[in-house]
């Protein structure tokens, strides 16, 4: 069952990949031409293949947010938002303690954007489940208002003047997580990579094996059932939330303190909304997450190049590809049911 | 005192597209399809309206353009999310994504790049805000009484507090959400229009700004009433006015960061939606498959 479950999101994968290769053809692209770009710059080299790897760090993080809340039938659209909180707040931190040891330096940054994303969520549980405010319409909103704020410290407070462009001052040596040669080449892939498939491994046994997530799946599952065996659904919503946020609040850390050292305007650059499309097609699975995030990093990697390979299309085709796949999955029944009427026609032939 | 008009009059101008996109939504909501791809359905049309414009040089034919866009996406976005019983917010974003992603290729493939369509010149463009301001209300008021004294009213509201009401009289609730969400298109259509014609000079990318969502917010805050929610995009319009007039402004000596200023529509959308829990006169059937 889990094996034919793995079918059809494949076949939906598949899709929004014909999809869109069709559409480049419209666009006065040869289709084969266009995938071998993405296949060359994704997964070519050493180095693109880090590349590919460094994107889907931010994108494991997130998705693993969605993906939590998504358990608790909620929708954390705000990924973004608690992404650029928290990678503002460890900015921050990097800042104000220059002089820390690496010991010191790598846990209290980490946690400052775990508890600054879990914060910004916070607000939208309170406000769900107080005032009534959808959680698609509180975090989609808080998304406006994190930039605002990320602006303000950018742009601001911790400005860094001596730069042309518009960046914050640099953090201390001691905050800048080590990269990853052997594995990815002269990429910025970092060890952030390996927190990412630890906090994956984390949340796969909190799911599975722990108290916490059956209660999460139990309100989200069936809520009635979960409030009649004595749960809080406010606590539970605002607990889910939290931890949704906090997951989405450390996705930062790989570009912030692997790779630029500081924090630039748009840091986040869609990480978070590409989570959702990540958490839905990772089917609410941590590993599942990680296989596509690892996907969707390699498509954003490989689209790269089509802004300079190609003529008439842009790395933008990366975004509807991404669109197509999670309409694909999220419209499985539609073409679940002729594939599994076929299956059991074939094995009534063989039998 | 001048700056009052001001005020006044630019929170009349931004007001225009927030209540196109929520009468749109309005309507797709009202049948049970829970719209978060209004978004999505103003950065279409303000594309479609401004190309069109930028290859025929006629205006006419760039709101045509937009409607019909508008009305295309409504039907994309209908059929995908009630044909595939799928959650609706799930389609919707999908169907945001895949905006977000098709303009800018589109964009490049026809004008070379991503970031726009060419500049409009004024003459080319739709100039008259005081017309759709006009269109805009015509359009609550057509609505407020569609919705109480017309058969595709009542089917509309059925369709979203009962849907088997309707299957009991052979009609079906599925149709109904698909015929309201290609309407939503079209009426949505017009916010986008204004956007790229009338306000802007062109497209621009991610014009609409969350305006999308302001839009759902004060439909939500509207109680899903077209005069309440009319007036609802009046107030988190004045909102966004005050922010413009308080750009570059300084108080006391402290000049006032623009971030900041910038988020303050937001923040008093979310603010005034949690003042007033109008969540209770959601339609009851609202994002369950037919």
């Amino acid at each position: 069952m889990r094996f034919f479950s793995f079918y059809v999101t494949a076949i939906a994968v598949a899709l929004g990949f014909i999809l869109a290769l069709l559409l480049t053809a419209f666009l006065g692209e040869n289709p084969l031409d266009v995938a071998w770009v993405l296949i060359r710059g994704s997964v070519g080299s050493s180095t693109a293949f880090g590349y590919s790897l460094f994107y889907a760090t931010p994108l494991i993080f997130t998705g693993l947010s969605v993906a939590w809340a998504l358990k608790a039938g909620l929708f954390n659209i705000g990924a973004e938002g608690q992404m650029t909180v928290g990678g503002i707040s460890m900015a921050i931190v990097g800042i104000l303690l220059q002089d820390l040891s690496a010991w010191l330096a790598w846990p209290l940054a980490l946690s400052a954007g775990f508890m600054a994303g879990a914060f910004w969520a916070w607000l939208v549980a309170w406000f769900k489940v107080n005032r009534g405010v959808h959680e698609v319409l509180g975090s989609i909103l808080l998304n406006f208002v994190s930039y605002g704020l990320a602006g303000l410290f950018i742009l601001n407070v911790f400005r860094n003047t001596e730069s042309a462009n518009p960046e914050t001052l640099e953090i201390g040596s001691g905050f800048h997580l080590s990269t990853l040669e052997w594995l990815g080449g002269t990429s910025p892939l970092n060890i952030a990579f390996f927190f990412a498939l630890a906090f994956a491994a984390l949340i796969d046994l909190l799911i599975r094996r722990s108290k916490i997530g059956l209660h999460l799946s139990w309100t989200g599952g069936s809520p009635e059932f979960a409030r009649r065996s004595g749960l809080s659904i406010s606590k539970q919503t605002i607990g889910a939330m939290m931890i949704s946020g906090g997951l989405a609040g450390l996705a930062g850390a790989s570009v912030i303190l692997g790779y630029m050292h500081k924090a630039r305007e748009g840091f986040a650059g869609g990480a978070g909304f590409v989570g959702i499309a990540v958490a839905l097609l990772g089917r609410g699975n941590a590993w599942g997450v990680v296989a596509a995030a690892v996907l969707f990093g390699c498509l954003q990697k490989g689209s790269l190049d089509l802004d300079i390979d190609t003529e008439n299309i842009s790395r933008d085709l990366a975004v509807v590809i991404q669109a197509l796949i999670v309409i694909a999955v999220a419209a499985r029944p539609v073409f679940e049911r002729p594939i599994r009427n076929w299956v059991d026609r074939r094995n009534k032939a063989v039998n | 005192m001048d700056l009052f008009v001001a005020f006044i009059e630019s929170a009349l101008r931004v007001s225009i597209p927030l209540m196109f996109a929520a009468y749109g939504g309005l309507i797709s909501e009202r049948s049970g399809l829970a719209n978060v791809a209004l978004e999505g359905l103003l950065l279409m049309s303000a594309f479609a309206g401004a190309a069109t414009v930028a290859v025929t040089q006629n205006p006419w034919l760039g709101l045509a353009a937009g409607i019909f866009a508008g009305a295309v996406g409504g039907l994309v976005f209908g059929v995908a999310a009630i044909k595939s019983r799928a959650d609706h917010i799930v389609m919707g974003i999908a169907f945001n994504m895949l905006v977000a992603g098709l303009i800018p290729t589109i964009c490049r493939a026809w004008f070379g790049v991503t970031g726009g369509t060419p500049q409009l010149d004024r003459s080319v463009r739709l100039t008259s805000d005081a017309s759709f301001f006009v269109a805009a209300i015509l359009l609550g008021a057509i609505l407020f009484w569609a919705l109480r004294a017309t058969s595709w009213g009542l089917r509309l509201k059925a369709a979203g507090d009962e849907p088997s009401a309707l299957t009991v009289q052979g009609v079906s609730a599925g149709l109904v959400r698909i015929q309201a969400s290609v309407l939503c298109g079209a009426v949505v259509g017009l916010g986008g229009v204004n956007l790229s014609l009338c306000q802007g000079s062109g497209y621009i990318r991610e014009m609409a700004g969350g305006r999308g969502f302001i839009a759902l917010a004060a439909l939500i805050f509207g109680a899903w009433k077209p005069v309440q929610a009319g007036l609802a995009c009046l107030l988190f319009a004045s909102a966004d006015a005050l922010q413009m007039l308080l750009q570059g402004k300084s108080f006391f000596d402290f000049a006032m960061p623009n971030s900041i200023v910038q988020i303050v529509p937001y923040v008093a959308t979310l603010l005034l939606l949690a003042l007033r829990r109008s969540t209770m006169n959601a339609p009851k059937a609202i994002n369950r498959p037919v």
